[in-house]
């Protein structure tokens, strides 16, 4: 040793989930399939935007057909209209399926909006193939044990769970730019400013909303032997998550005030109930649905690491 | 400390652990003594993997007790750059170049800054890694990789290092290398060698424990186990082994020949001016004298064979 003061136990803790998180997420760029992944989230961020500046083409297109009026050379002149109309309104709603984030994001430019509703949606995707290894790869090659003589098991955990957190967040910005820059050559009368600030606003309730689903891979990680092993767990889950969040909202089975308890409290473990209330304003929905994404996060990490500190390794 | 010997690095108790239907450990007991370098030796399956990874804290044990260098059982908190060890088949990450590895494993054990930077320097240096130390892992063979495994065990300054098959994939070179720099360890820090290659073992160890079936069934001081300090063999050509005269000229000594392998064994009790080396002159003295060939000599019988006799 240095010879230096010794920390206090948390801030010896503390250290090493930083030490972990550094190694990991340096570890995890080095790594192809997790670079991979990550350029196939760009690409998906500039696939979306050609795809909807595609849409908006089409819908242009055929507006100026009705009216005889002559199309414009590049799409979106109708993009900053479009926001103002009722019809754009329930599409929104009908997106979120929650009336506050919807009038919240009614005021933004659509991109942000379609932006943000995709990469919610697919980031359980990203983190499936990208997380689910984080633990699980060492475990079958026995590499957790070097780090496991010079730190607790839960230190570890945090630590690549943090790693893999600023992956996402890394993955989520990059595929943002790559959706930004391709939405500007395509679209016309893009307002810049607006749509990046309204991104970057997004960001993190963006990465807010995954952590329950890295969590859950976490947990598949922390279970499994190699990284095919952790896909396919995590994948069950989150499948049988759903299928118990849908089992939970059919009015059938509501047999009488206990049995609808027990399948509100069922629905409160499954990461499909979150819902898009983190794009809410700062308010009542925002903070209950962040409250959700903690919680179920700190469910499946602690169910994880509860197994995690009595499995052999 | 669990009634454990204060100079003891690790002591065992009744250690148990079953792996389904198999029983890995059968209640083993085993004794360091702290300071030496102490050989683990036994058949494939016999437990030596298991007692390792239990010390280490990556298994948990069915039933009995650990106490490693005073504390009781594996404790990551109090004994993190204490105690390290070369796990048997365990891979480090192959993007991280060997220097990151090192510089990782060193922050965890609280070294930083230049204090890390001269640790991992420094246990490159002693595998004679330091020319690959910007290699990423996955480049190495697989001998570089087990010397990058023995570099991470030897980071800082451990007091106890567990190091599984060590020399296992390494070319006669560098296994001899890696004898010669465990051997430089002597007395500064506790060894455990776990190993099928006893001769190795022999040379290295100044203790050592027989494990068969998850259970301890002999060993102590090489010295005293061999019988190096009171056993004299000698192999002889052909033609006649002239015991009369050695039972003659060693009257107290216990003078025994085997012949299938012509072999004369000349155990003795030591003592001053009777040291092994005295006796071992006068034997052969006294056989060359009586016109006897002889084809090897050596002090005390070789560990393989106490290894195939108890095992």
């Amino acid at each position: 040793m240095s010879g230096a003061a010794q920390p206090s136990p948390i801030g010896a803790a503390w250290r090493d989930i930083r030490t972990v998180t550094r190694f990991e997420l340096i570890e995890s760029l080095r790594t192809r399939r997790v670079v991979l992944s990550i350029l196939l989230f760009l690409a998906c961020g500039a696939v979306w935007a050609w795809g909807f500046a595609r849409l908006v083409d089409q819908a242009e297109r055929a507006a100026a057909e009705v009216l005889a009026a002559p199309a414009t050379q590049k799409a979106g002149a109708s993009l900053d209209r479009l926001r103002r109309t009722p019809m754009y309104r329930e599409i929104v709603k009908s997106v979120v399926d929650d009336p506050e984030a919807a009038t919240s994001l009614e005021a933004l430019p659509p991109l942000v909006v379609v932006f943000a509703w995709l990469a919610m949606s697919f980031a359980p995707f990203l983190i499936l193939f990208c997380s689910s290894g984080a633990i699980a790869d060492e475990v079958g090659s026995r590499g957790v044990r070097y780090s496991l003589l010079r730190t607790g098991r839960t230190e570890y955990v945090l630590g690549k769970f943090c790693g893999q957190l600023l992956l996402l967040a890394v993955a989520v910005g990059l595929s943002g730019i790559a959706f930004l820059v391709v939405s500007w050559f395509l679209l016309v009368n893009l307002p810049v400013g607006e749509t990046v600030l309204g991104m970057v606003r997004f960001w993190p309730y963006v990465v807010l909303h995954a952590l329950p689903y890295l969590a859950l891979a976490f947990l598949a990680s922390m279970l499994a032997r190699g990284w095919i092993g952790a896909c396919v767990y995590a994948a069950l889950g989150m499948i049988g998550l759903w299928i118990v969040h849908l089992l939970a909202r059919w009015e059938w089975l509501r047999h009488g005030p206990i049995v609808s308890a027990l399948l509100d409290l069922a629905d409160y473990a499954t990461p499909s109930t979150l819902g898009y209330g983190v794009l809410a304003p700062l308010g009542g929905t925002f903070l209950r649905s962040a409250a959700l994404c903690l919680w179920l996060t700190a469910l499946y990490l602690g169910s994880g690491l509860a197994l995690f500190q009595r499995r052999d390794l | 400390m669990s009634g454990a010997a204060p100079e003891a690095a690790l002591t065992v108790r009744g250690l148990r652990k079953r792996f389904g239907r198999f029983e890995a450990l059968r209640g083993l007991d085993l004794t360091v003594p702290r300071g030496s370098i102490f050989g683990l030796i036994g058949p494939n399956g016999a437990g030596k993997t298991t007692t390792f990874a239990i010390a280490c804290g990556f298994l948990r044990p069915d039933a009995g007790e650990l106490t490693l260098l005073g504390e009781s059982g594996f404790v990551v908190r109090r004994l993190k750059g204490r105690l390290t060890a070369m796990p048997q088949d365990a891979a480090l990450g192959g993007e991280m170049r060997c220097r990151e590895h090192l510089l990782y494993f060193a922050a965890l054990q609280g070294l930083h800054g230049a204090a890390a930077e001269r640790a991992a320097e420094q246990a490159l240096a002693e595998v004679g890694l330091l020319d690959r130390a910007a290699s990423p892992a996955r480049t190495l063979s697989h001998g570089m990789m087990r010397r990058l495994g023995i570099a991470q065990a030897l980071l800082g300054s451990p007091e106890l290092v567990l190091l599984d098959e060590p020399t296992n994939g390494l070319d006669p070179r560098h296994a001899h290398e890696l004898r010669e720099l465990l051997a430089r360890h002597r007395g500064q820090r506790t060894l455990i060698i776990s190993s099928h290659n006893l001769v190795e073992l022999e040379q290295l160890c100044d203790h050592v424990a027989f494990i068969d079936q998850g259970a301890y069934v002999g060993g102590g001081a090489v010295e005293a186990i061999t019988g190096r300090g009171e056993v004299i063999e000698v192999v002889l050509g052909e033609g006649a082994a002239p015991l009369a005269a050695l039972r003659a000229a060693f009257g107290e000594a216990e003078v025994t020949w085997a012949e299938e392998t012509r072999t004369v064994r000349v155990r003795f009790v030591p003592g001053p001016g009777r040291q092994a080396e005295d006796v071992m002159s006068e034997v052969l003295r006294v056989l060359l004298g009586e016109g006897a060939r002889i084809s090897a000599a050596r002090r005390g019988t070789s560990l393989e064979k106490r290894f195939l006799e108890l095992t």
